[in-house]
């Protein structure tokens, strides 16, 4: 009887908060035209030394795109075997002239024709730790075990995406997204998580504005 | 009943020592991390080299476990010999696998492949919020009379952010997943590039380019030698 009603309290209770701002460049207004067969790749950017951009981040960024959207979108991980290694971290194209070069190569160009990809979505960020307090002491003896105190942390997501038309090698636009939240964990017997889900709330902010990017022409059968 | 009370008693008699055991296991464990990497390792999309190569695999590189440091085990014998193979036969023309030192080399060159070394950063060593491996390979390049035109050191790194909750074994697995991607990047990239084995390509490009230009020579020359040869069969006619 009371199961419903417990379980939206505890849901209630574990989503802290968290605060995103996003701020979007797009070379211009018109949408970016999709017909139904072409497709979107989202690829991470990852040959930063002290971070990546998560490759779990990147594949909710497509799984937004997605959403609700006849929009076709590539996994990252079948994009980059596919054009293994041209997309790894030490060799991925940075710009678009590098880019173009590289699909100069036969056997690439024929790979992305038949792949049928016509936007690549780069996303180069991160979600971090940016502060931390409190303690929790949890111990296990004879008698029992239990975690007894309080902790909070601070998360920040910075994130920012580039939209590349692969038929001109223009770039088409950029979006930045900032979110932070505080995650606390109480210890009372058993550790209680309140999690702030900053990186989830950067993921669908950023997601949400590249799909406003795009139209996708559905052809009547 | 009375067995279920003996039951109660037995435990409550050993809880001290049976507590004890798992904290000490518990502990154990907290300090030792062991892993077998895991990972597909996909064939490249490369042009492959005007060459066959025999590649040797030992059983030393097979069955490989590095042990970066006292608390680290991995076993990457099986992931490093699928993405060697995988990349090396795209490389070139053809490629035999061998597991043991050949007699004799049936291709254009061979290949040796040995770890010289592997090294893992944590994120408690570092500071960063990311774990990395480190896989340093020796390859060791010989013609098909084993005279050495070769040995090449290549590093290969990967990362992996730290996630919460993510365990230490599963991003230590995923680094050096992208630290073995990362090698085959090489191997297609840099490995022609190698200033001594780019020179014996070229060389053997040439001695190629003059053994057929003098079979055309003599191929151009054949039907003079007919003629004469039929002139002195008309003649012996």
């Amino acid at each position: 009887m009371f199961k419903l009603p417990c379980l939206v309290a505890v849901l209630l209770l574990c989503a802290a908060c968290s605060t995103t701002n996003i701020d979007e460049y797009r070379s211009t207004v018109e949408p970016l035209l999709l017909d139904n067969s072409e497709k979107v790749v989202v690829l991470g950017r990852r040959d930063a030394g002290h971070y990546e951009t998560g490759i779990d981040f990147s594949d909710c960024v497509g799984r937004v795109l997605q959403s609700d959207s006849p929009m076709q979108v590539i996994s990252e991980l079948e994009f980059i075997d596919a054009f293994y290694p041209w997309f790894e971290p030490r060799v991925a194209p940075k710009n678009l002239s590098r880019l173009k070069r590289l699909l100069e190569e036969p056997a690439l160009n024929e790979k992305l024709i038949s792949m049928d990809i016509r936007y690549m979505v780069w996303i180069d960020g991160q979600t971090n730790t940016v502060d931390s307090s409190g303690s929790m002491g949890c111990s296990i003896g004879p008698g029992g075990a239990g975690c007894f105190g309080f902790s909070s942390w601070d998360d920040e997501s910075s994130y920012e995406a580039i939209v590349w038309d692969l038929d001109s090698f223009k770039e088409k636009g950029r979006v930045n997204v900032d979110s932070e939240g505080t995650s606390y964990l109480v210890g009372l017997v058993i550790p209680v998580p309140f999690i702030a889900r900053v990186q989830n709330d950067a993921c669908i902010g950023i997601g949400k504005q590249i799909k406003a990017f795009f139209e996708v022409a559905v052809q009547e059968k | 009943m009375k067995h279920s009370q003996l039951m109660l008693t037995l435990l409550s008699h050993y809880c001290k020592y049976i507590a004890t055991v798992l904290m000490v296991g518990f502990l154990a464990s907290c300090g030792s991390t062991s892993l077998t990497v895991t990972g597909t390792y996909p064939s490249p999309l490369t042009s492959p080299l005007p060459m066959t190569a025999t590649l040797l695999l030992d059983k030393e590189f097979r069955e490989y476990i590095a042990v970066p440091s006292e608390n680290v085990t991995m076993k990457m014998g099986v992931a490093q010999t699928a993405m060697m193979e995988n990349v090396l036969r795209k490389r070139f023309q053809s490629v035999t696998v061998v597991t043991e030192a050949p007699d004799t080399i049936d291709t254009d060159i061979l290949i040796v492949a040995k770890v010289a070394g592997v090294q893992v950063g944590t994120p408690t060593e570092t500071r960063l919020e990311i774990f990395e491996v480190w896989i340093k390979y020796n390859l060791e390049i010989s013609d098909n009379s084993k005279e050495m035109i070769t040995k090449w050191f290549m590093p290969a790194y990967g990362k992996t952010p730290s996630a919460f909750m993510t365990s230490d074994v599963k991003a230590i697995d995923s680094a050096a997943q992208f630290a073995l991607r990362d090698a085959g990047v090489r191997l297609v990239t840099d490995l022609h590039r190698i200033p001594e084995f780019h020179y014996w390509i070229k060389q053997q490009q040439r001695l190629d380019e003059h053994v057929l230009k003098q079979q055309d020579e003599e191929g151009n020359a054949s039907p003079d030698v007919n003629v004469d040869d039929d002139q002195k069969e008309r003649d012996d006619v």
